[in-house]
């Protein structure tokens, strides 16, 4: 499953607060995104003898009885269960760098937790493929670009996704 | 005379020969550290063996030997958290001043060099700039080419150089005070990576030849994030973190496959993360992973296995080395390493039951009444022998699997299918891992999840469980966020 699912906006990030937002089309070349793994696999559901021996007896006191939320439900065929999504971006990073200037670019990519997912030096900046792994509860990431020259401070985007 | 009489000797031998003697030089450890606060006063006549007797005309001597400079030695000991692991630390150095009192006058040496630097945000700043760092691992088989040197089989890592342009041979007082940076941690990696979080940090005065040979050790440079060489040039890897440098995929399994059993999904749980390094050409060079144990609820003993798929003419060397929960001294037998032809398949843990236990029971936080045990951890790092295209390698989250050595099954999450020899799953036709009802054993969820108690079904556990399964994923995607509190172990892994 792929999905076309992005929205790229440029706003402001409270929490960088050196950031300078740039105010040009949008940079980044859209590579889509889906759910990760393979899908479904061979689905395989045979007669099997009992385990061999009696297992996952409580050592300790016994809990509350909860009974089964999944006893009566049948699963979709084709979910995967994947709480996460791989998502492909290609960054067109020419006219962020082109608004900083140094001779070192770092391009950092995060989450809204500021969970670092992609950090790199770059000399040259160009198109930039990257293949992120996302939980699905995610709803953007952030991209920054910023140089050794310390009062150029940062530009910083927001991927929606 | 035991080893450290003997370098107090060759001390006082320097000493002996004046002033202008190019004297031998033993590297020697000091009694003052860089303390957890960040800080360090070193009193540079305070040697860590007090058998020794450090006189200015040893530290003349050690300057002359470092052409002008006198070389600290840094043993970076910071907490394998984040992004940092046993293999790759490192801190950020904010300020170092060197004091040199020479009949009543005192001269201040604030110049300094690392071999590393990086680009951080102080905390509090609101702009980066460039840093001098300190990398290093938790090693502890450094080898001198002096055997007396203080060096050998210690942790120092990273060496730091004071330019210093007066004869010492007569100072009466000599300090260095060094200041490591305060880092905005809250912005992640490369602040994360590089602040200060631990215990002290070892220094020594080392001998030209010994920093030679911690230079080119560059212990730690490998995994580190944002490296910059003392010229400007890069020198590390862009690195992909899988999920991302400061959380972990946990990935969780019902053991009684085929059999779906009770559903409380925390026969196992483990923790991990990968990171992956890329050079210019945008080609994978490197391939770093962590994680530990978190839950075990399960008489039945696993092993846990994490499945990278490569092209069949990748080739490299992998390390391993496992942990005792909080410690960075890899367990006896550790590392391991092994070649590489292929696909990537690590049995990270060949025994779960053996190394994870609760006194004597075999379940590990899965009950109310469990006090927490952290579980043991694992790093290993694979170097390819020649870069392989991103691409051509599996996609994260990889195939995280276990093989349970009572059944002999192993068991993957849906849409992988099994691959040891050895398994029964070929021979019985049990090469799906679904059960009749469609249902996985094994799921790959966000590190905010907690795993329900004993014998509790997730579904009961998570309300939005169902929700969220039978949307296909659709609505309720941040189920794991919302369990029925009395239906969790609570436990605080992430800062593990």
């Amino acid at each position: 499953m792929r999905l076309t699912c992005f929205d790229f906006r440029f706003v402001s990030r409270a929490r960088a607060r050196s950031a300078r937002i740039i105010s040009l089309p949008l940079l980044l070349l859209l590579g889509g995104c889906g759910g990760g793994g393979s899908g479904a696999g061979p689905v395989t559901s045979l007669p099997v003898p009992a385990p061999a021996a009696a297992i996952q007896d409580a050592p300790f006191a016994a809990q509350a009885a909860t009974g089964s939320a999944i006893a009566h439900h049948i699963a979709p065929a084709t979910f995967d269960f994947n709480n996460f999504r791989t998502v492909s971006l290609t960054l067109n990073l020419v006219e962020m760098a082109a608004d900083l200037a140094g001779e070192l670019y770092v391009v950092k990519v995060s989450d809204s937790a500021s969970n670092t997912l992609y950090l790199a030096v770059h000399e040259v900046v160009g198109n930039l493929p990257l293949e992120l792994s996302v939980p699905l509860a995610e709803q953007r990431l952030w991209l920054e670009v910023y140089t050794e020259v310390s009062d150029q401070g940062a530009v910083i985007k927001e991927i929606i996704l | 005379m035991s080893i450290w009489q003997q370098k107090g000797a060759l001390a006082l031998v320097a000493c002996a020969m004046g002033p202008w003697a190019q004297a031998e030089v033993v590297s020697f450890a000091f009694a003052d550290v860089i303390k957890s606060n960040g800080a360090g006063h070193i009193d540079l006549f305070k040697p860590a063996n007090k058998a020794l007797e450090i006189s200015a005309a040893t530290l003349e001597a050690f300057r002359q030997d470092g052409a002008g400079e006198l070389i600290f030695a840094v043993d970076v000991n910071e907490a394998a958290s984040g992004s940092e692991k046993a293999q790759t630390q490192g801190v950020a150095v904010e300020s170092i001043r060197l004091m040199v009192t020479i009949e009543g006058e005192t001269h201040s040496y604030t110049g300094f060099r690392s071999q590393t630097r990086s680009i951080l945000q102080p905390a509090g700043a609101s702009s980066r700039a460039v840093y001098s760092t300190l990398l290093g691992n938790a090693g502890s088989n450094r080898v001198s080419s002096d055997a007396q040197s203080a060096i050998n089989n210690s942790s120092f890592d990273a060496t730091l150089r004071v330019p210093v342009d007066r004869d010492l041979s007569r100072a009466s007082a000599i300090s260095l005070t060094v200041t490591l940076l305060s880092t905005d941690t809250a912005l992640g990696d490369p602040e994360a990576f590089y602040d200060y979080s631990n215990g002290y940090e070892m220094i020594a005065l080392v001998s030209a030849a010994d920093a030679d040979y911690l230079d080119h050790l560059a212990s730690g440079h490998e995994g580190a994030p944002l490296v910059l060489l003392a010229d400007g040039a890069s020198a590390g890897l862009s690195w992909l973190y899988y999920p991302s440098a400061q959380s972990h995929y946990v990935v969780s399994y019902e053991d009684l496959y085929p059999q779906r059993g009770d559903y409380d999904f925390n026969d196992l749980v483990v923790a991990y993360q990968v990171a992956v390094g890329v050079g210019e050409n945008g080609a994978v060079q490197r391939i770093e992973g962590k994680g530990f144990l978190v839950a075990r609820g399960a008489e039945y003993d696993h092993q846990w296995h994490l499945r990278i798929p490569m092209p069949a003419h990748a080739s490299g060397m992998a390390s391993l080395s496992l942990y005792a929960a909080g410690s960075e001294t890899p367990l006896p037998g550790f590392p391991v390493s092994s070649a590489v032809n292929g696909n990537i398949d690590l049995a990270l843990f060949e025994s779960v039951r053996s190394i994870f236990r609760d006194g004597d029971s075999t379940y590990v936080n899965t009950f109310v009444e469990q006090s927490i045990v952290k579980g043991p951890r694992f790093e290993f790092a694979v170097a390819l022998d020649t870069p392989i295209a991103r691409e051509a390698i599996g996609a994260a989250p990889f195939d995280p699997y276990i093989y349970v050595h009572d059944t002999g099954y192993e068991v993957h999450m849906v849409g992988h299918s099994p691959v040891l020899p050895y398994s029964n799953n070929q021979a019985s036709g049990q090469t799906g891992f679904r059960d009749d009802q469609g249902f996985p054993f094994a799921i790959l969820i966000p590190d905010e999840w907690q795993p329900p108690l004993a014998a509790v079904d997730i579904g009961m556990a998570y309300p939005d469980f169902m929700n969220f399964v039978e949307s296909s994923g659709t609505v309720a995607n941040d189920w794991y966020r919302q369990p029925q509190t009395d239906r969790v172990k609570s436990i605080r892994f992430r800062e593990w």
